[in-house]
């Protein structure tokens, strides 16, 4: 392995890596450029006037971004903690049933489109008197969140785990003691992992917030859509640029866990 | 398997875990599938006149449901598809690259961008007064944004295949990357080289076909996520075809009632071919075990 890692890659390759490259400083210096001012007409490759409107206009607080904002904020911490909770517990069942109708059932959410299910939903959540209401998002949004987190627990959880949960059973142990000396210890990098996963699901939820909150729940990607309609490029811009950023620290997390967890697994 | 190892484990300890996978999980699913299906057969509904098949024959003679389907199956494809090849023969060319920390940082970006924020991104560059336009105008190549290639909401759904590759291509390629290491492929390519194979037909008769078989639950994922992707057709599409959330979110609108059964037909439909991709994901799973 190391004489491949040592060798140069070839000039094809590093062209694509350079072109790859600049095209991904160019489309992200776009939105950050676009973000730092206002206008942006037609010739014009920079925004008409520098003047950072947009932020200053974050900074203060009558602007409607800010309560877009802790709106999303609000609803992604609810749902990752409930979402990965009832993962964790429902994931735990599922890898000790070993049932393949089970197995279908948690999977399913995981892939269908959430603005189709938000429209086949609707109903039930009227029933509940909760549609348009923070409580219906929070309660669509867990159960995609809990069905990501029930595929991620029933599947990356080790036989190492197994065992030494079965050892404390088989000493006597409680429910609370599994948990407390092999759910917590043993899973608390993967735990991390999935609810930073799970916040960032919501956070970037359009299609269950837009239907089911029917406009009375305000998040940052309703916003953002709303500025795109109103064609107000540069607020666009910002809103796109805060979006951003949550999801990128969570995956540089997520990156160096697996990198830190690789390390590890190579040095036992 | 665990399973075989929990034979003294009380079962009281399941409970609460089965309660949360009724409540969360079964019971919304079986409400979805339920639901669609009655009200698109007129069980249900404000203005139902009682039980009829008037709604599916509507969208199946109307040929709405084909063109759309296969209009965004075929989208899904093109961009699994695309983001398949393209990751695949990036890793087989130069499989070291999962050692750079720079490439590794390049895939990273990308995957951490959310759909909507592609699309965004995407339009920003694309439109006729986008990004390319005024560069275009610069360089005297164009003299009005109305003479720049229609490149969103346009027929060959440019802006869609664009953002949907640049939001999956770095996951295929990740990945490939991953099992690189995962798989020992370097092992595999050595053992073949020392039996008297060349470096490209270990990489071509070897590593190839190893990616491909373990990445296809994942090539199936891309394909059914892009199938049911809304956000991307919604700022980037046109009005016909539409893909297919969109039609569904816009059958089910608020203009006219009277439609509404078709676009759960629509959703039945929808839901019916998701749960084969589940159900053949599943079997794949079963078989690799």
């Amino acid at each position: 392995m190391s004489s491949s890692a040592s060798k140069q890659p070839s000039l094809a390759i590093r062209l694509i890596i350079a072109a790859a490259a600049a095209g991904i400083v160019m489309s992200y210096g776009l939105l950050l450029i676009l973000s730092l001012g206002s206008g942006w007409t037609f010739p014009n490759l920079l925004p008409d006037r520098m003047n950072f409107v947009p932020w200053r206009a974050f900074a203060s607080d009558r602007d409607v971004l800010i309560k877009a904002l802790l709106t999303s904020t609000g609803l992604s911490l609810i749902v990752g903690g409930l979402g990965t909770f009832m993962g964790l517990v429902i994931g735990r069942t599922v890898r000790r049933w070993n049932s393949e109708t089970v197995r279908f059932l948690i999977y399913l959410p995981f892939v269908v489109a959430p603005v189709i299910a938000a429209i086949c939903l609707y109903d039930l959540l009227i029933r509940l008197r909760v549609a348009g209401t923070p409580a219906g998002v929070i309660f669509s949004q867990c159960i995609f969140a809990t069905s990501f987190a029930a595929v991620y627990f029933s599947e990356l959880w080790t036989r190492k785990t197994d065992r030494l949960e079965d050892l404390v059973w088989s000493l006597g142990g409680s429910t609370f003691a599994v948990w407390r000396h092999v759910v917590i210890p043993e899973g608390s990098g993967l735990i991390v992992v999935c609810f930073l996963q799970a916040c960032l699901y919501s956070w970037l939820d359009y299609g269950l917030v837009s239907v089911i909150g029917g406009g009375n729940v305000q998040s940052l990607t309703l916003r953002m859509f709303g500025y795109i309609r109103e064609a107000s490029v540069n607020q666009a811009a910002q809103a796109a640029l805060i979006l951003l950023l949550p999801a990128l620290a969570g995956s540089i997390v997520t990156a160096v866990y697996y990198f830190l967890r690789r390390a590890e697994d190579s040095q036992s | 398997m665990p399973g075989s190892l929990s034979i003294f484990r009380p079962r009281l300890n399941q409970l609460p875990g089965l309660l949360l996978l009724c409540v969360m999980i079964v019971l919304p699913v079986a409400w979805m599938i339920g639901y669609a299906l009655v009200y698109s057969l007129g069980g249900i509904g404000m203005l139902s006149r009682g039980w009829t098949t008037i709604h599916w024959r509507a969208i199946l003679d109307s040929g709405e449901l084909w063109k759309s389907l296969l209009y965004s199956a075929g989208l899904a494809a093109g961009i699994s598809g695309f983001s398949t090849f393209a990751a695949w023969a990036f890793v087989l060319l130069a499989p070291e690259s999962r050692h750079r920390p720079s490439v590794l940082g390049l895939i990273c970006l990308p995957l951490a961008t959310p759909a909507v924020v592609m699309a965004v991104m995407v339009y920003q560059i694309l439109n006729p007064g986008g990004l390319v336009a005024r560069v275009a105008f610069h360089a005297s190549l164009i003299a009005s944004p109305s003479e720049f290639p229609v490149m969103v909401s346009d027929v060959w759904a440019i802006g869609i295949l664009l953002a949907g590759i640049l939001s999956t291509l770095p996951l295929l390629t990740l990945f490939f990357l991953k099992t690189w290491t995962t798989a020992r492929i370097d092992h595999y390519c050595r053992l073949a080289e020392s039996l008297g194979a060349t470096h490209l037909q270990a990489r071509w008769k070897i590593a190839g076909p190893m990616l491909l078989a373990r990445g296809r639950s994942l090539i199936l994922l891309t394909f059914l996520w892009n199938l049911g992707s809304y956000e991307i057709p919604l700022l980037l599409g046109r009005q016909s075809p539409q893909m297919y959330s969109v039609l569904i979110q816009r059958r089910s609108g608020q203009y006219n009632l009277l439609q509404r059964p078709e676009a759960f037909a629509l959703a039945t439909v929808y839901l019916t071919v998701v749960s084969l991709g589940v159900g053949v994901l599943l079997l794949w799973r079963r078989r690799h075990e």
